[in-house]
């Protein structure tokens, strides 16, 4: 804001009074003066078409400016919604595999002479990158040797056994009912990071994200390196590409982290949805 | 892209320059969509789909910088109706040209002026004027680093330290020379 103290000329005492740079005051006693001065209303007239004139060719010239944004902005509008395309019949294909294995498994067709290997598809080998984390069972090493203890350890016991039932709803709701805070850190880390994949797997994504996040704070080392993982396909599964991908990128730079192999598959994966 | 809030686009307008022209370009890129959408009653070629989005999203920023863009809506709402009736008005006046734009760019502008100012330009007469074809053949014939200056300064409001900074002029006051040379240029071509 100009200071009123320094404008010396009409013009620009117009030009504060137009552009609204004066106090209240200044603006009431700046209206009596251009009343009783016709040479003053004159300038302000002028200044007033000159002010609308460079209104127009600013707004003009950001309208130019977005007409050259337009086919970047269009062209990347529809990139992502190619992916989110794509990963909707992808994660599609994987809750059919799903749901076809789990019929599989339990009706068992006849014995047959066994098919020749079919060539794998992309959603099989995506499939295959989302696979099911492997249990973490509980450190066997923090004894039960109290009451309280063996109370807690069986409700432990109990969400990491409907857990590996795949019963994801009943284990997510068995571990939020632990009260954690008895347990040892890594113990802590462990069922916050099952409880987070429960509700990733229960489409519980809200949740999940949170409980994924509460198993990183917790600043396990082996841990953290599971979570990132899960975090970045929690993220697909929302549809969320591009926080998935920054995950995959920082995944993709320690090649000894032990998702190293399929986040390369999936980064792979995503760049052919792309293309 | 990551997901900005209103709120978080709303005060880098308010904020002005280089907040302001990051906003709007994501504001622009965010609501893209729109622009290639079909809407009942909108019959206009894809092209003057592109100008109507333009010039829509132009309009919105000025609309918030000013704060006529009170927040009763979200944005994106305000967006999209602001699109669709820049796309009916297209229509029903049938031109090629801006002079719609035009008008209602300077309607928000004079609702923010002092009692006065708004007095005087309510009683002037733009139409007879001939305001809007003298301001586009001066448009035309203004070269470009005068009219991304008057857009920076007068549109996104970047300070002329700013703009120093980002359009390699040696100082704030180089830029203010600058500036009052190419309005002198186009009080020339408007004949004042």
């Amino acid at each position: 804001m100009a200071d009123s103290q320094d404008i010396q000329s009409p013009a620009e005492r117009v030009e504060a009074y137009l552009r609204r740079w004066m106090t209240s005051e200044e603006e009431i006693a700046f209206e009596e003066e251009l009343r009783s001065d016709p040479d003053l209303m004159q300038l302000l007239d002028e200044q007033l078409v000159e002010m609308a004139q460079t209104q127009f060719v600013g707004m003009s010239e950001q309208a130019a400016q977005f007409d050259a944004l337009f086919d970047t902005a269009t062209f990347d509008y529809q990139q992502l919604r190619k992916i989110r395309i794509r990963n909707g019949v992808i994660i599609g294909g994987v809750a059919a595999a799903v749901i076809a294995g789990t019929i599989y498994i339990l009706n068992p067709p006849e014995e047959e002479s066994p098919a020749p290997e079919p060539t794998p598809t992309p959603e099989q080998t995506f499939d295959e990158v989302y696979q099911f984390p492997a249990f973490i069972p509980r450190d066997t090493l923090d004894k039960a040797d109290t009451e309280e203890k063996k109370v807690l350890f069986g409700m432990v016991e109990r969400g990491d056994s409907i857990f590996q039932q795949r019963n994801f709803e009943g284990a997510s709701e068995a571990y939020q009912g632990i009260p954690i805070e008895f347990l040892a850190p890594q113990e802590q880390g462990r069922i916050l990071f099952l409880q987070g994949i429960s509700q990733l797997e229960a489409q519980q994504f809200d949740q999940a994200k949170s409980s994924l996040r509460a198993a990183q704070a917790k600043g396990l080392s082996q841990l953290t390196q599971q979570v990132q993982w899960y975090q970045s396909l929690l993220y697909l599964r929302q549809g969320q590409n591009d926080s998935a991908q920054i995950i995959i990128d920082s995944i993709l730079q320690n090649n000894q982290h032990p998702y190293y192999i399929q986040a390369q598959s999936l980064r792979e994966r995503l760049q052919e949805a792309v293309e | 892209m990551s997901k900005r809030s209103d709120q978080d686009i709303i005060a880098s307008i308010k904020e002005g320059g280089i907040a302001r022209e990051k906003a709007s370009a994501w504001l622009y890129k965010e609501h893209i969509r729109y622009s290639m959408m079909k809407m009942k009653g909108v019959f206009l070629k894809p092209e003057e789909r592109r100008d109507a989005y333009n010039w829509t999203l132009s309009k919105v920023v000025q609309h918030v910088a000013t704060g006529k863009f009170k927040g009763g809506s979200k944005l994106s709402t305000f967006i999209f109706e602001s699109y669709r009736n820049s796309c009916i008005d297209k229509q029903r006046s049938n031109t090629s040209d801006k002079a719609t734009h035009f008008k209602a760019a300077l309607e928000t502008w004079a609702d923010h002026l002092p009692k006065i100012a708004q007095e005087r330009w309510t009683g002037m007469n733009i139409e007879q004027m001939d305001l809007w074809a003298r301001t586009k053949e001066a448009l035309k014939q203004l070269g470009d680093k005068c009219r991304e200056l008057i857009w920076k300064i007068d549109f996104l409001g970047y300070s002329l330290k700013e703009v120093a900074e980002h359009m390699d002029y040696s100082s704030a006051g180089s830029v203010a020379t600058s500036k009052n040379r190419c309005m002198k240029e186009l009080r020339g071509m408007m004949g004042v």
